[in-house]
């Protein structure tokens, strides 16, 4: 455990800085001097004199590099062009609207995917079987802002159960939730079928079955918990792709969220925040990937030495 | 196996063949937009704004009293076009790294491994979100930014394929015979790996679509007045208690296109080989 537990966190580290350093590289390939992009439209000679100095711009590159991680790893990353606050500032704010967001997906998704694919795997081919199927194939290749817009049109507007746009209470979690955790629930509900078919077909389970267990302990107890494994995988996929997909939600549902920040700064041309909240994201994204692949080897020992 | 075998299996499968003629349909729709409609679909006329269906505006007109029959049909131009063309950068920049690492293994194969990694690391969303900011919003752009978020799934498939069949007996008898690195490559070891090539290349088009629209949605990807359905969703949300079926229909059709390409991918995927196990880098 300890090697893999080494070699994972290498693993972490060197992308994450592999990461800042394409950033880095990045900025100087763009047309337009660092500075420049850095200070924005209507930025004077002398804001750009002073980003000059703050990030050693003046420097050799190496150096240059050198001041741009120990600023970074510091959480600095300059000023917004915009609002002219320090990017952290304008970050911590938006943090709360997305955090929400993103774990009432995961656990919508996970509960409902679970709960679909068990069903599913247990009466297969029956008509409940052939529907969840459909509505899992539905979900994949539906764009959830599409889904976001219908649940609008439906619960907002026609029958008013819930608010559109804007958050703070419970409510308006409601529908932007529902429409980032279909597409992933769709993906855990055929993933636990065919994870639990694979399972219920094994000798041990048909050794429960003869023993004479209840069906019930014969599929939680006994195939369950083999099957949630390789459906581990996947839900350790689904903070990365929740994350992403929160962008696309929040914008439909204006939500002042990370992803919402992102955008409207992409259309500002703010890149300070954009290289903030690119960095703040990957580094939550590659940490939590770290958290569950540590788990997934501590329930599955088989994992440690792949 | 042989080709009529793949054929048998998949005539099978019903919802493989549905997903065919759909995506067949979405296709031949894109092509003969100019003759199926004889309106243009970007040109604006506000008198007709908010048109209802009519004998000569079948689905209505939009905001700008454009005809939203044109705008779909010519939308599905530009979403399988940008869809074909990311596809196309992901397999080729995807199959050649791959093949080279596994190829050439070493510290070339680290390399490659690791960038690839990093690439993964990010929600795929995301990645392109990142590679358009600095690139700048526009439809090349997005295509550019779709396709690469989708080279390490062809890089991983193709360098694993390669790293088995290495070991196999006919390359080993090729590479007895004095066969050139080239020719190992294409001759031996790359028509090998076509069958989990052509199913992981169905579902990377399906969400390069999704991508593509959800770019073209966020203002990133096709600029207005281009009749992309992502960005005619985005324009539609002002005016969902107005005109509801302007936020229906063009998301009805990314689903449709989508949902054939993901049809067709699961069909193609249990003719081939079942036990294929491509992966989806889904959005």
């Amino acid at each position: 455990m300890q090697t893999f537990l080494y070699r994972r966190v290498t693993l972490t580290v060197t992308t994450v800085l592999l990461l800042l350093v394409v950033m880095f590289t990045l900025l100087r390939i763009i047309p337009g001097s660092p500075a420049e992009i850095l200070a924005g439209d209507f930025a004077t000679g002398k804001d750009i004199e002073e980003l000059k100095q703050a990030w050693g711009l003046d420097q050799p590159l190496h150096v240059q590099l050198l001041i741009y991680l120990s600023r970074v790893l510091r959480g600095d990353f300059g000023r917004s062009v915009v609002t002219r606050r320090p990017v952290m500032t304008e970050i911590q704010g938006r943090l709360r609207p997305t955090l929400e967001l993103v774990l009432m997906a995961s656990l919508v998704a996970t509960v409902v995917g679970l709960i679909a694919g068990v069903v599913s795997a247990v009466r297969r081919y029956s008509a409940l079987d052939g529907l969840v199927m459909v509505f899992a194939i539905l979900g994949v290749s539906m764009p959830n802002f599409w889904l976001a817009l219908l649940l609008m049109l439906l619960f907002g507007v026609t029958l008013g159960w819930f608010p559109i746009v804007g958050v703070g209470t419970p409510a308006h979690l409601v529908l932007p939730s529902l429409s980032l955790a279909a597409a992933q629930a769709a993906i855990i509900a055929r993933q636990t079928r065919s994870a639990m078919l694979e399972v219920l077909s094994q000798d041990y389970v048909r050794t429960a079955r003869s023993k004479g267990l209840p069906e019930r302990v014969v599929i939680y107890r006994h195939a369950l918990k083999n099957a949630l494994v390789p459906v581990l995988t996947i839900v350790g996929l689904l903070f990365s792709r929740l994350v992403g997909g929160s962008v696309v939600v929040e914008s439909v549902f204006s939500r002042p969220g990370m992803g919402r920040l992102l955008v409207d700064s992409i259309s500002l041309r703010d890149y300070p925040v954009v290289q903030g909240v690119v960095v703040v994201i990957a580094v939550a994204v590659a940490v939590v990937n770290l958290v569950i692949d540590l788990g997934y080897a501590w329930i599955d020992p088989r994992v440690r030495y792949t | 196996m042989g080709e009529y075998r793949v054929w048998l299996r998949f005539k099978r499968n019903r919802p493989g063949l549905v997903g065919g003629l759909l995506l067949l349909l979405v296709a031949v729709a894109a092509i003969t937009a100019p003759w199926l409609t004889p309106h243009s679909p970007t040109e604006a006329n506000l008198v007709r704004a908010f048109g209802p269906p009519s004998k000569h505006h079948s689905l209505g007109t939009d905001e700008l009293g454009r005809d939203l029959l044109s705008r779909l049909l010519y939308g599905g131009r530009v979403s399988l076009t940008m869809g074909i063309v990311s596809l196309g950068i992901s397999l080729t920049v995807g199959t050649a790294l791959g093949a080279m690492g596994a190829y050439c293994g070493g510290r070339l194969d680290n390399l490659i491994g690791r960038l690839m990694d990093m690439l993964l690391a990010f929600p795929p969303l995301l990645l392109a979100i990142a590679i358009i900011s600095l690139a700048g919003p526009g439809l090349t752009n997005a295509m550019i930014a779709v396709g690469v978020v989708q080279i390490p799934v062809f890089a991983r498939l193709i360098r694993g394929q390669i790293l088995i069949l290495k070991e196999q007996e006919f390359v080993i008898a090729a590479r007895a015979t004095g066969a050139t690195d080239l020719n190992m490559l294409v001759v031996h070891l790359l028509p090998n790996c076509l069958s989990p090539l052509i199913v992981q290349s169905t579902f990377v088009f399906a969400t390069a679509i999704l991508s593509a629209a959800m770019l073209g949605f966020l203002g990133l990807g096709a600029q207005p007045p281009s009749p992309e359905w992502g960005a005619m969703l985005s324009k539609a949300r002002g005016y969902l208690r107005v005109a509801p079926a302007l936020s229906i229909l063009p998301g009805l059709a990314i689903m449709m296109s989508v949902l054939s390409l993901n049809l067709l991918g699961d069909a193609l995927r249990d003719a081939l080989d079942p036990k294929l196990g491509a992966v989806r880098r889904q959005v």
